[in-house]
């Protein structure tokens, strides 16, 4: 793998200055194995960036280094102009890291409401202290159980307002973390292979819930995704990760065709493009 | 008529072993932790509440429960800020943890011997000795006080977890830590603050066994009952905690009146390990 970083396409630390998220030489090892190596780019708003890379590139461990689930051996964090490097999980996300998860992360025992106010809830601040307030019941606020609903029913998923979420198929869970996603109003949204496990009936439902909040929102939004033809469809941007290094990182049509991703990707030169056009 | 009555004394024996077993289920569910310190946090309670009749002798009965409970939860708040957070974060594997909280009632207990003495006390007050006519028979006049108290405890436990902002916070804490800390809850408040309440309800349930028995350091090995309980009816379930601290408390009483009472620790455990057989998830457990 010849690819450095020197080669890779550069597109990232334009306007780094008003970038959303930025990392600086981001990267965490484990027993000697660097799984994400000095990453630095950064995210700006209103524009949706696919991470893509061959399995073990560390993508999902650069999604968890921003998120804070794993601790960063190096580098830092950036949110708008907040170092949050030192911060907690649930603290980046009261400042406005919004997460969802490879496997579907719901509460199983909680109705599909109960998700989706605990959310609406944990981000209220001041003298809520994030929703562990001893003397506030829930029919004091009313404004947040119809902020709620009107969430889920822009999801389509009015209907199921009291099932408990242990009993929805896997593509009303995936809706239904979308819809936590959007209770959270994160500044930026990170989704890791949000199409995983549903299916093909159920993937464009999800997609175009995505395609929404890029249209819509104008916030930063993460992919993490295998599919390139989905990848294709949404990203504005993609950054590549082959052995937890930024290799690439450009506009779609220029990264994918270029020589570095696919050696990176598909382990390839020229001959494979067609196959990951 | 002698059957009715080891029933009633069944029933409120089961009422303290249900309280304490649901402590036990709420700190497995928030932390996945086994807190064997459960019952010296009990024990802590009884000797706190003692403390307040002495010190506050004009004060009702029903006012020192609560008030215990609160000083009891305190420090249960503090034991899990200071001790099991930061062993659990250092990555401790449950062998250590399950020691951990034995070493922390060993501690409880030692230091009740230390501040209120090695021998047992006997609250002072009049509901210790005063007695009901049922059938003409004599009851304790605390039954109906701890039937009533711990209706209550768990009506509000329920109300808590249902209808308020911190008991759904709570229980998505409990549900998935991870996912509720993505989704901005503080799993360390929310560990401390059901380890916290876990403790208030033990000592609640210790300041309502004292008047049918007197408080001692040994008093927390009620603790290895009730959290047979808590296994019998499926541990981190608060519903199969209450009715697994019931078919203990009046499994052993019933039993020792049938056998002897010499046998009543041996007759609950008993009765434990037979159901598993039977039903190895526990009574309100489910499989998978």
């Amino acid at each position: 793998m010849p690819a450095s970083r020197s080669e890779s396409v550069s597109y990232s630390n334009a306007n780094a200055s008003q970038a959303i998220l930025r990392t600086v030489d981001l990267g965490v090892s484990f027993g000697g194995h660097q799984a994400v190596n000095a990453v630095s780019t950064s995210f700006h708003g209103g524009a949706l960036t696919a991470i893509v890379g061959p399995n073990g590139a560390g993508k999902t461990t650069y999604f968890n280094l921003i998120s804070g689930q794993i601790a960063a051996s190096q580098g830092e964090v950036w949110l708008s102009s907040e170092n949050v490097t030192a911060l907690s999980v649930s603290q980046r996300a009261r400042k406005g890291l919004g997460r969802a998860f490879q496997l579907t992360n719901l509460f199983p025992r909680l109705s599909v409401l109960e998700n989706i106010r605990l959310v609406a809830q944990s981000m209220q601040s001041g003298r809520h202290h994030h929703g562990f307030d001893f003397w506030r019941i829930w029919s004091d606020a009313a404004d947040l159980i119809e902020h709620a609903t009107d969430i889920l029913r822009s999801v389509s998923m009015a209907a199921q307002l009291g099932d408990p979420v242990a009993t929805l198929s896997h593509g009303d869970q995936r809706k239904l973390e979308v819809a936590m996603l959007i209770a959270m109003n994160p500044t930026v949204y990170m989704f890791d292979e949000p199409t995983a496990g549903m299916s093909a009936d159920e993937v464009p439902v999800v997609l175009d819930l995505i395609r929404d909040l890029k249209t819509h929102s104008h916030k930063t939004i993460l992919l993490v995704e295998h599919k390139m033809d989905v990848v294709r469809d949404l990203a504005d941007r993609i950054v590549v990760l082959h052995n937890g290094q930024l290799v690439a990182d450009g506009e779609p049509a220029e990264v994918i065709n270029s020589d570095i991703v696919q050696e990176a990707y598909l382990g390839t030169r020229g001959g494979a493009r067609r196959g990951l056009m | 008529m002698n059957f009715s009555l080891q029933l009633l004394s069944g029933l409120a024996v089961g009422c303290i072993y249900s309280l304490v077993a649901v402590g036990f289920s709420m700190v497995y569910r928030a932390m996945g932790l086994v807190n064997f310190a459960q019952g010296d946090l009990m024990m802590i309670g009884a000797f706190i509440g003692y403390s307040i009749i002495v010190n506050l002798p004009g004060l009702p009965f029903w006012l020192v429960v609560p008030l215990a409970a609160a000083i009891t939860a305190c420090l249960g708040y503090a034991v899990a800020q200071s001790a099991l957070w930061p062993a659990m974060q250092r990555g401790a594997s449950q062998t250590y943890l399950v020691l951990l909280t034995l070493g922390i009632g060993i501690i409880l207990s030692n230091g009740a011997r230390l501040v209120w003495g090695a021998n047992p006390l006997v609250y002072p007050i009049p509901l210790t000795h005063e007695t009901l006519r049922i059938w003409d028979y004599p009851v304790p006049a605390v039954y109906p006080f701890i039937a009533l108290t711990m209706v209550a405890l768990i009506a509000g436990l329920n109300v808590l977890f249902t209808r308020t902002w911190i008991g759904l916070s709570l229980r998505a804490a409990a549900d998935d830590a991870q996912t509720a800390s993505v989704m901005g809850v503080n799993h360390r408040l929310a560990s401390a603050i059901s380890f916290a309440l876990a403790a208030g309800i033990g000592a609640a349930a210790g300041v309502l066994y004292a008047p049918i028995t007197f408080v001692s350091a040994d008093m927390g090995m009620i603790g290895i009952k009730a959290f047979a309980a808590a296994v019998l009816g499926s541990l981190g379930s608060i519903p199969g905690s209450v009715i697994g601290g019931f078919v203990i408390g009046i499994g052993e009483t019933l039993g020792g009146q049938l056998v002897s009472s010499e046998y009543q620790d041996s007759l609950a455990f008993l009765l434990m390990i037979g159901i598993l057989l039977i039903k190895p998830t526990g009574l309100m457990g489910r499989k998978g």
